[in-house]
């Protein structure tokens, strides 16, 4: 049974159509890469799986659940489906590890000292154990994502996923969080990826989704889409990198 | 150490010329500073109070006025937006004194309430219009990324709103609140025309108890400047302890 389904999404920002029929389904334990030319729907079909923007068109179904727009049901699908973005993901007025704790106290409804405990274990396994009393302004680019990430794995999601998470970052600080990354694929964390990391994609994805234009042009292996791309989009976007 | 020497010549530079002033004032008027203000301690006290009690519940009212309001003005109703608009309108476009003129003569008699109450509810919903748009700038300099984390964690916007945003716009809205509540606490000084007993008036009725204006004005001054200036200390103080690092 897949974990995600969206079938036609479509939307639109006023006269442009940013997504133009988008139709992929991911299944429990893969990690979905999704490429392609800047400015062609990546993120705002990411963004529109778990309603951060609301589709015009088409069906999402999450687990057993028919996204729409309605709080009750957004906040059922969110508690099971973490998010991370760019970057401005955590509370700059609450330490690391009370970053962790709050979602899981007020979102899982956790008891206080065992989401403490939570908090510690995922923040030792991205390998921020010495800074979980930091707060976000004291941390560098990398270990405020890294946090990020343990938040959402410490909600024991059905699915992650990331929207460019290392691209606001230099290329010491992508590696430390892409190997966390690759190790939440390695046991096997459902996750759909956006970014330009064609070594994460090659070493850590199942599938590749190359999208342009707001359409999927290609849906396929890894070794696959980088050794023979099909559409001449692929093409040129392989050779520009 | 450069700064602080700074700011120390400054006052003394003021220092100075208003020595200056009073010399050749004295030449003139004949100080009694042991009749004003020594043996009127009393009434500069009981003014203090009042002044303290109307400011302080007003402080209360204005603030909460001022979130409230400063919700409406970031709401996604464009009805509550607008409520919120027109009231800040009003009050920023009116005269204090005649909004505590209005209250009194108007709804005070209609409702028949105390002049405190008059005075309170004229500086609150005066004030509240100015701390309305401090709170709704604080909220909007919140970045977006703030609401749509909290959003897709699967927060409630209850949660949202008072776990993640209040709290970081409440810190950035801090140093402006600090001046409204400045303002706030002098601009109780007009309450005195309707009668109210506060440091001002108090002031007024010792000077022609007394037959010195000179020495009471300055004495509810020196007053007043401790007052606002012992707040803005603690707020500076409160500043720094919440900073987010």
């Amino acid at each position: 049974m897949s974990v995600i389904s969206a079938k036609d999404v479509r939307k639109s920002f006023g006269e442009i159509e940013v997504l133009r029929g988008i139709s992929m389904e991911v299944e429990k334990g893969e990690v979905v890469v999704l490429m392609g030319p800047s400015g062609t729907g990546k993120s705002t079909f990411l963004r529109t799986l778990n309603f951060l923007e609301i589709p015009d068109d088409g069906e999402i179904v999450f687990n057993d659940i028919k996204m729409k727009n309605d709080v009750t049901i957004l906040r059922r699908a969110r508690s099971r489906m973490a998010f991370v973005s760019q970057s401005y993901n955590l509370f700059p007025h609450m330490t690391a590890l009370k970053n962790v704790v709050y979602p899981l106290v007020k979102v899982k409804k956790m008891e206080k000292n065992e989401a403490r405990k939570k908090a510690a274990e995922v923040l030792l396994r991205v390998g921020l154990e010495d800074k979980i009393n930091s707060y976000p302004g004291q941390l560098s680019g990398g270990q405020k994502q890294r946090v990020a990430i343990a938040r959402a794995i410490a909600m024991q999601p059905d699915l992650i996923l990331f929207d460019e998470p290392t691209s606001a970052l230099d290329p010491e600080m992508t590696s430390e969080v892409l190997k966390v990354m690759k190790e939440l694929a390695n046991m096997g964390t459902t996750m759909i990826v956006v970014t330009h990391e064609i070594g994460f994609a090659r070493d850590a994805a199942d599938r590749v989704v190359f999208m342009s234009d707001g359409i999927i042009l290609e849906n396929t292996e890894p070794k696959e889409f980088f050794k023979r791309p099909k559409s001449e989009k692929a093409v040129k976007f392989l050779a520009r990198l | 150490m450069g700064r602080i020497l700074k700011k120390i010549s400054i006052a003394a530079f003021i220092v100075a010329i208003g020595g200056i002033f009073y010399y050749l004032l004295s030449l003139q008027y004949p100080f009694h500073w042991n009749v004003v203000p020594m043996d009127y301690l009393k009434m500069y006290y009981l003014g203090l109070l009042m002044t303290l009690k109307i400011s302080l519940v007003s402080m209360v009212f204005s603030f909460v006025i001022g979130v409230v309001g400063g919700i409406m003005k970031v709401s996604k109703s464009e009805t509550l937006r607008d409520l919120a608009s027109v009231y800040v309108t009003f009050f920023r476009n009116i005269p204090l004194l005649v909004v505590i003129l209005l209250v009194y003569y108007g709804v005070g008699t209609v409702f028949d309430f105390p002049r405190f109450w008059a005075a309170v509810i004229a500086l609150s919903t005066f004030e509240g219009a100015y701390m309305i748009e401090i709170i709704r700038a604080g909220i909007q300099s919140i970045p977006k990324e703030q609401f749509e984390t909290s959003e897709a964690l699967g927060l409630s916007s209850k949660e949202r709103f008072f776990d993640i945003i209040l709290p970081q716009a409440f810190r950035n809205a801090l140093p402006s609140l600090t001046g409204q509540f400045i303002s706030l606490v002098k601009d109780s000084s007009l309450a005195s025309v309707i009668a109210i007993n506060e440091l001002t008036q108090r002031g007024t009725q010792v000077a022609t108890m007394a037959l010195a204006s000179f020495e009471s004005y300055i004495t509810i001054a020196v007053i007043y400047f401790t007052l606002t200036y012992t707040l803005s200390f603690i707020s500076s103080k409160l500043e720094r302890r919440l900073a987010i690092p």
